[in-house]
């Protein structure tokens, strides 16, 4: 019996003419975003953690 | 995953988008003191940038007395004798506690390695927030013959430019600098200059690979394997070796850099700006000197600084000859004291600036 008031499934298409849609949940542009954020966060990392001091040869001790 | 433009779009826009956020807020906040309030970033100067922001907003204008001197001042022998929690018992944190009951706010600009060239190049710095009152540790170090000319008289090269010409030009180095170095020299003053993020990513460096990134990493291997105990010998026969020029046979000369520069600082803020100057020579372990402590040159030299600064006794300077004054259970080595002793130390130096007679 077929019900009442049930609005078939649609399939949304996933893209326009070959890319996908810009805002989509799955979208590329957010898989983008996340790893900008990701090479944002080593590239701080690198900013504070490579290299030792710059006045590091007046350190009292070292040998 | 496909790497299409939206891809790229989005990875440039949250790369770009976090350094502009991170720039932003640093620029907001670096000017209300609010990482100085949290961080103790004393003991190092990393770039001119950055000592122009401890001195505009790292303490309160108002009562202000300036600390300039040496490690004598920081961290550096509290943690590499492995003591915990170091940061918190230097003789500058328990000078600005005590200064603060007295109602001053104290801007240490005291730093490793620091030599008098350096002190007077802080002077136009200064100008910018003129202290109320200056407390000066002087340290043997600061006369020695190795740092009393060329390129080792000055402990920063950044700072080169804040000094008179003629200073300038009897601190160039014998070898002119690759043309690899000054440029990156050049670069890194370039973004410290302007890229807040770079010049506090360069500050905080401090508070971890301090006082090297050598002995950080090698702090964490002793938390792993535990320490190695014969090292402590090794250690203290390498410090010897390595002080040793500053305390052997040699009169200090009164026409050399660190009087020049010395003098200069006093003309320019005692004489001219009439700000009182308080200047101690920092207590000296002569038990751990032992034979490398030429006893003649240490007393022929501490007559020769007083004699120095006699003239401007008349001119709102207090002069004290502190070498002698702690026993050698209140040192770590030949001048930097144990948390008991730089606490005592402080004590002593308050009692000083208020003008208690010690």
């Amino acid at each position: 019996m077929i019900e009442k008031n049930k609005i078939p499934p649609v399939t949304l298409p996933l893209s326009y003419n070959g890319e996908k849609r810009f805002f989509g949940p799955s979208d590329d542009f957010w898989k983008g975003f996340g790893i900008g954020v990701i090479l944002f966060v080593l590239f701080l990392a690198i900013l504070l953690f490579a290299g030792d001091l710059s006045a590091s040869k007046f350190i009292y001790v070292d040998f | 995953m496909s790497l299409n433009r939206s891809f790229a779009l989005g990875a440039v826009t949250a790369f770009f988008g976090l350094l502009l956020l991170t720039e932003v807020l640093l620029r907001l906040t670096v000017p209300t003191g609010f990482w100085y309030e949290r961080f103790d970033f004393s003991g190092d100067l990393t770039s001119l940038a950055e000592l122009r922001d401890r001195v505009r907003y790292s303490a309160p204008q108002e009562n202000r007395i300036l600390l300039l001197g040496d490690s004598v001042l920081g961290a550096s022998a509290i943690m590499e004798h492995r003591i915990p929690q170091g940061r918190t018992l230097t003789l500058n944190r328990f000078l600005t506690m005590g200064l603060v009951t007295q109602g001053w706010h104290s801007l240490s600009l005291g730093s490793d390695g620091m030599l008098l060239p350096d002190i007077e190049a802080l002077s136009p710095e200064i100008a910018a927030a003129p202290p109320q009152k200056i407390l000066l540790l002087l340290n043997f170090r600061m006369f020695s013959q190795e740092f009393n000319q060329g390129s080792k008289a000055l402990s920063r090269n950044f700072l080169l430019a804040d000094l008179p010409l003629d200073i300038q030009k009897k601190l160039t180095p014998d070898k002119p600098l690759s043309q690899e170095a000054q440029l990156g020299d050049e670069l890194y003053a370039g973004m410290s200059d302007h890229w807040f993020l770079f010049r506090e990513a360069q500050m905080a460096k401090t508070l971890w690979y301090y006082p090297s990134q050598k002995d950080f990493f090698q702090r964490l291997l002793e938390r792993m394997v535990g320490k190695n105990e014969s090292a402590s010998d090794l250690m203290e026969a390498a410090l010897k070796q390595k002080i040793a020029s500053y305390y052997q046979p040699y009169l200090w000369d009164k026409n050399a850099l660190p009087f020049t520069c010395l003098k200069q600082v006093l003309d320019q803020w005692a004489v001219q700006n009439h700000i009182p100057i308080t200047i101690v020579l920092t207590p000296q372990n002569r038990k751990f000197l032992g034979e490398y402590l030429d006893l003649p040159s240490f007393q022929k030299n501490r007559k020769a600084l007083a004699a120095f600064l006699k003239p401007y006794l008349f001119s709102g300077v207090v002069y004290e000859d502190w070498a002698d004054r702690y026993p050698a259970s209140s040192f770590l080595d030949h001048c930097h004291l144990t948390p008991k002793g730089n606490d005592q130390y402080s004590k002593d130096l308050v009692g000083l600036l208020s003008g208690g007679k010690q």
